[in-house]
Formats: structure tokens, C-alpha cells, sequence
């Protein structure tokens, strides 16, 4: 199965990710480290200083380490906030966090407050969850982590991916949180 | 005697399950008025319809036109409507509602903010005039 794992950065998907190789047998492909390792970026946004991703080429680079892993009972996990603009999915997973758990959390990560401002109300807006539910519909499934730690979302990522639980887009909603 | 046109600024938030308009002087540090889907119309499902967003516009709109404000200025921030579902009540039709209820629009611009952490997506220009 291809599992795409996205969110806001910072709700958690990198942590979630390693914590879930060692439940189940996957591989992970880092989106972030992909994109630095094959240098599939065209320049840098000049004012926020992020690096500006090729998706063509590094969705032409997903599906070959797609194609090349030969073990077909094996779980592919792509974790980053790109990840749900690739339109090969067999399972969806947008992360969430409440704006104010989401701030503690790139906080730790010492991000200026204009980033954490832009990224929090990107959050609210529900962008990575939209966009998943335009390309991928119902096989997104969007998890609060407000209040439970990475090892209870991988969890309910593993319940999702057997099929047990459920959480359709639209459960949740931070909107309330830029009034 | 012709009094000084007055002109505010419409903050629209659009989500998957509802929009806020917030209404606010041009420079922004005083608040005029604040209206949701999620407000107009209580059941909870409901909140997400265009109706709901046009209905929340309507009453902004009251509000401004109360306190003598004749056009606003339009700062969208809504993700998605690229894609073959698009779901949502949609910020086109909150400045439709706006522009019915007599409202003169002015200058509509995209604040859309770009998730990112050392990485981000191409198109990143906030402001953009749409
Ligand atoms: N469920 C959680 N509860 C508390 N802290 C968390 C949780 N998930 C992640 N974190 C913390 O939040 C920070 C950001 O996590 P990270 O995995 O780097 O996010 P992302 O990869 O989505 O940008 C890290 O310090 C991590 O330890
Ligand atoms: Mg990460």
C-alpha cells in the first residue's frame, strides 16, 4: 500500500513515521530529505527562505522508488506536506494539530513567529486536508493529535490502514481559532 | 454636503467546513464586525453551504453599511479549487454576497498562507491580485 502522510509541518509526521516503521513492515520516504539529497528544488522563496520544490521532478522521483521496491507486501510510507499533491495513493493520512498545541510544537523547532504565524493559519484554513479530499476523496482520513502522543497516532494510522477506523475530512475544524 | 467615502477591509477564511468574515478598518487594528456560516446557521452540517457564507456576508455587510462604510478591500485566504472536488462553502461567494448586498468592491487580493519548513511549494507570492 502507498501511504501518504501529510500536515501542516510540525504536527508530527516525521515523528509518527518512525515510530510506525517499527509496527509494521514499511519503508519511508522523507519528502524533505528527498527533495535536499536529489536537489529537486528550482530556487529559494526569497521571503520566507524555504526551498522551492520541482514537484514534477520529485514526484517522477517517488514513483521510481515506488516502482524499484520489489517486496509487494510492503508498506511505502511518504511522509511531508507535499506528500498529498502525488495522486497515487492507496491511503491518506492528514495530521492535525489545534493552533495553539501546533505553535508549542514549532516552537521547539526555535521557527521565527512570522513562520509559525503563516503555517498556524495555514493549519486553520485546513489546506492539507482540503487539497488531499480534491485529489484523493475518501481515502483521506484526517487525525486530531491535539492530545495524544505519536505512538497512540500510529496506532490509529495502523487502525485506518486495516481497516478498523475510520476518520473522514471535515472532522476536523480549527477555524474558530483566527477569531 | 458630501461626506468622505469610507472604506474597510473583508478578511475572508474559508475552510473545509466553514468561513469567517471579519471586517476591519484600513489599517486593520480595529475590528468593524465578525460574521461565520458557523454562526447564521446552527446546524452543524449546514455551516459549510455557500448559503451559510453568503448569509454571513449579507449580515457584515449590514454592519458596515451601518456604520457608514461604502466598499471594501478583499483579503482571501482559501486553499484548494484546483482539484475534480472541490468541497466547502467557497470565498467567491461571500464577495458575490457582498457585492449584492450594495457593497462596492475594491482592490481583491490572495493571502493565502504556504505551509513550509525548509521546503515549500512553487507559486508562493502572497498577495497575489486575483
Ligand atoms: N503527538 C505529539 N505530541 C506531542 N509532541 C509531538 C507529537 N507529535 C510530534 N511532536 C513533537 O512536535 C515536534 C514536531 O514534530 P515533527 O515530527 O518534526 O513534525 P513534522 O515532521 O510534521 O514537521 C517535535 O518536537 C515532536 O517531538
Ligand atoms: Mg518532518
Amino acid at each position: 500500500m502507498i501511504i501518504l502522510i501529510t500536515g501542516t509541518p510540525g504536527v508530527g509526521k516525521t515523528t509518527v513515521s518512525s515510530i510506525l516503521v517499527e509496527k509494521i513492515d514499511a519503508c519511508i520516504v522523507n519528502i524533505n530529505e528527498l527533495v535536499d539529497e536529489k536537489h529537486l528544488y528550482t530556487g529559494i522563496d526569497e521571503e520566507r527562505g524555504y526551498k522551492i520544490v520541482d514537484l514534477d521532478a520529485l514526484f517522477n522521483e517517488m514513483a521510481k522508488i515506488i516502482k524499484n521496491i520489489d517486496d509487494h507486501d510492503k508498506h511505502v510510507i511518504v511522509e511531508g506536506h507535499l506528500s498529498h499533491l502525488f495522486e497515487n495513493s492507496d491511503i491518506v493520512i492528514v495530521l492535525r494539530a489545534n493552533p495553539d498545541v501546533l505553535r508549542d510544537r514549532m516552537k521547539i523547532k526555535g521557527w521565527k513567529e512570522a513562520k509559525i504565524r503563516e503555517n498556524i493559519e495555514a493549519e486553520a484554513i485546513d489546506i492539507c486536508s482540503y487539497e488531499a479530499f480534491e485529489i484523493h476523496g475518501d481515502k483521506v482520513h484526517e487525525i486530531d493529535t491535539s492530545d495524544i502522543r505519536p505512538d497512540q497516532v500510529a496506532d490509529l494510522i495502523i487502525d485506518v490502514i486495516s481497516g478498523d477506523k475510520s476518520f473522514p475530512v471535515g472532522n476536523v475544524d480549527f477555524l474558530e481559532y483566527l477569531k | 454636503m458630501a461626506e468622505k467615502e469610507k472604506w474597510g477591509v473583508a478578511n475572508i477564511y474559508s475552510s473545509f467546513n466553514n468561513t469567517i468574515i471579519t471586517i476591519t478598518d484600513l489599517t486593520g487594528a480595529e475590528t468593524i464586525t465578525q460574521w461565520s456560516g458557523g454562526k447564521v446557521v446552527r446546524a452543524d452540517r449546514q455551516e459549510s453551504s455557500p448559503f451559510a457564507a453568503m448569509e454571513a456576508a449579507t449580515r457584515a455587510a449590514d454592519d458596515v453599511k451601518e456604520k457608514g462604510i461604502i466598499g471594501l478591500h478583499i483579503k482571501v485566504r482559501a486553499p484548494g479549487g484546483n482539484g475534480p472536488r472541490t468541497p466547502g462553502p467557497g470565498a467567491q461567494a461571500t464577495i458575490r454576497a457582498l457585492a449584492r448586498a450594495g457593497i462596492r468592491i475594491g482592490k481583491i487580493e490572495d493571502v493565502t498562507p504556504i505551509p513550509h519548513d525548509g521546503t515549500g511549494r512553487p507559486g508562493g507570492k502572497r498577495g497575489r491580485r486575483v
